[in-house]
């Protein structure tokens, strides 16, 4: 296994403050201490080799265990191996090995031209000259960005700017990679050529992949397989694709009509969720979708009709949702 | 491979990014001129009754000479990465060094130590010259001997002030906002290291309290060598003493960065 992690748990400690000066005053003194399980005790397996999609709300844990699988962050209790190593123990031979790139964060020097920062990773991996000026070679032409090495950092635009992390963050080759929403803010073009990137990347190096976005696009084209974290819980596990089918096999249709139908002649035949003048959306369940249908041509002025899945999102939405309600 | 090593080329990353600011480096070296003449008018002033007065045990001569090595010197040990330590604390830098085989500490001391080379080498360059232009000044010719006691000296402090910042910088991990601990500390420690006036200047009781703390072996112990107020073997002594200093200020970083990571929590969820 690439990474095995068991039971992994992180509680933060935070204090909470009322509006108002007096409030402010009086937290001065006295604080009152509360404390957030930002992930509770999840596990799961990720084999050598495998790009894991790491989905959640916003808040859900997923950065949180990022930061444990990369060594940042102490588990409050749990344990984790990523390469045989226990991630927090800060090996060096660990940390030749993985890399994490965060979105917003930066690892390059600000002032200067990206490739003063990426010689300095040359010397803290101590890779060797060859190695180096293949690989950089390598990087800055798969994700286009060879014109841009020597323009200082602060120039350059965001989309080039998170290439070149990308590029420092892979110089040495790492084995296993976190990646926590490197597509953030980036315009679509940026978005795919990195996703191309991080694909034919792992393809070529078989090396582990484990990303968060919140970008539906990047999972559906990267990952085979994505874990659904939501309040600190594992509640998914498996292919995206099953995320919808495991939603009782909600199948939508689209009307086209000719005439004008009253919304609630169409809600005898399903959950409407669009209507708008002759158009309408009906959302079935899945083994009621043959019966409906034949209703539905039968009893209304029908021009066209569309049978589709709900795409993932609404199915994500819902799954996330869910999950709130049973806590 | 590089030669320079990873720290080595830090080192050089900090000159470099130094130089791409040319201009903000030539204000901040006008601007450290600014206190030596204020000192050197107000201690003109104080002695303006007769050149023969003694203040605090020092001639007029021996109280300028004092007043610009310190300031001097003071530019030279002085810290100036414990902001950079508490942002990196505090926004979430720090999580790009841990993650790679990189000792915080050195990384940030020689990018630092890279930004200063200039500034160094042209306090030392002025030293330099001041103890040339008034080669009688302080009373003796300098043998080089001297000139390494004094070196020695000098490093020693600058090892214990980036050693003593260093661990007030960790502070950020306890507390969010440094900032004012920074500025208050500042002041304090370039005033009982000497590096203001004489510490004479205190009274006896705080300098016998000062005798217990690391400040004085920062500029006033170096300044007090290169000007032969402290001779013989009372030169050995003060550097054993510093030695002493930075070994327990080095374990004292050691300890609180042990302790501070552990509790290190970046932001973002």
């Amino acid at each position: 296994m690439s990474i095995l992690v068991q039971h992994l748990t992180k509680h933060y400690e935070y204090y909470e403050k009322e509006v108002g000066l007096r409030h402010s005053l009086k937290n001065l003194f006295h604080r009152h201490k509360l404390i957030k399980e930002a992930v509770k005790g999840i596990s799961f397996e990720i084999a050598p080799g495998e790009i894991v999609g790491f989905l959640g709300p916003n808040g859900a844990g997923k950065t949180t265990a990022l930061k444990m699988l990369s060594g940042i962050l102490h588990p409050t209790a749990g344990d984790a191996s990523v390469l045989g190593f226990r991630p927090w123990e800060r090996k060096k031979a660990f940390k030749r090995q993985i890399s994490i790139v965060m979105g917003q964060k930066n690892q390059l020097w600000w002032d200067l031209p990206a490739n003063e920062s990426l010689y300095l990773n040359k010397c803290i991996y101590e890779l060797d000259d060859r190695a180096y000026a293949d690989t950089l070679d390598e990087l800055v032409t798969l994700l286009d960005v060879k014109e841009q090495l020597k323009v200082q950092l602060r120039r350059l635009s965001l989309g080039e700017r998170m290439k070149m992390e990308l590029v420092a963050a892979l110089i040495h080759q790492p084995k296993v990679i976190l990646l926590d929403e490197p597509t953030i803010g980036l315009d679509v073009l940026s978005q795919q050529s990195i996703r191309h990137f991080l694909k034919q990347y792992n393809r070529e190096k078989q090396a582990t992949i484990l990303l968060t976005s919140h970008y539906m696009q990047d999972i559906q084209a990267l990952c085979d397989r994505t874990l659904v974290i939501n309040h600190g819980s594992l509640v998914y596990d498996g292919p995206l694709t099953h995320i919808r089918h495991a939603d009782r096999h909600i199948k939508r249709i689209t009307l086209q009509l000719y005439d004008a139908v009253e919304s609630h002649v169409l809600e005898q035949f399903g959950r409407l969720t669009v209507h708008k003048g002759l158009q309408a959306t009906l959302e079935v369940p899945g083994d009621e979708l043959k019966r409906v249908s034949l209703l539905l041509l039968e009893q209304l002025p029908v021009v066209d009709f569309t049978v589709e899945e709900p795409p993932i999102e609404d199915g994500i939405a819902e799954l996330f949702k869910r999950v709130a309600v049973v806590r | 491979m590089n030669i320079l090593g990873k720290y080595g080329y830090a080192f050089l990353l900090g000159f470099k990014r130094t130089m791409e600011y040319r201009l903000s480096f030539f204000l901040s070296i006008l601007s450290c001129l600014f206190p030596m003449v204020i000192q050197y008018y107000l201690w003109t002033s104080m002695y303006a009754h007769s050149t023969d007065l003694m203040i605090f045990g020092y001639s007029y001569r021996q109280m300028i000479l004092y007043v610009l090595l310190a300031s001097l010197l003071t530019l030279v040990v002085s810290a100036g990465f414990e902001w950079e330590i508490a942002s990196d604390i505090k926004e979430g830098g720090l999580n790009a060094v841990l993650v790679r085989p990189l000792h915080y500490f050195l990384y940030r001391i020689s990018s630092f130590l890279g930004g200063k080379l200039l500034q160094v080498l042209l306090s030392l360059a002025v030293i330099a010259a001041l103890l040339m232009v008034y080669p009688s000044i302080a009373g003796q010719m300098w043998q080089l001997r001297d000139i390494a006691w004094f070196a020695a000296a000098l490093l020693n402090g600058v090892v214990m002030n980036m050693l003593i910042f260093y661990c007030l910088s960790m502070l950020a991990f306890w507390i969010s906002e440094v900032w004012g601990v920074f500025a208050g500390f500042g002041v304090v420690s370039s005033l009982f290291s000497g590096g203001v006036f004489p510490i004479e200047v205190f009274g006896v009781v705080v300098n016998r309290l000062l005798d217990y703390l690391p400040f004085k072996y920062i500029v006033y112990f170096p300044v007090n060598v290169l000007t032969f107020r402290v001779t013989g073997t009372a030169v050995l002594e003060g550097i054993a003493i510093q030695l002493g200093w930075m070994a327990l200020l080095a374990l004292l970083a050691q300890v609180i960065w042990r302790i501070g990571t552990k509790k290190y929590v970046s932001i973002g969820g």
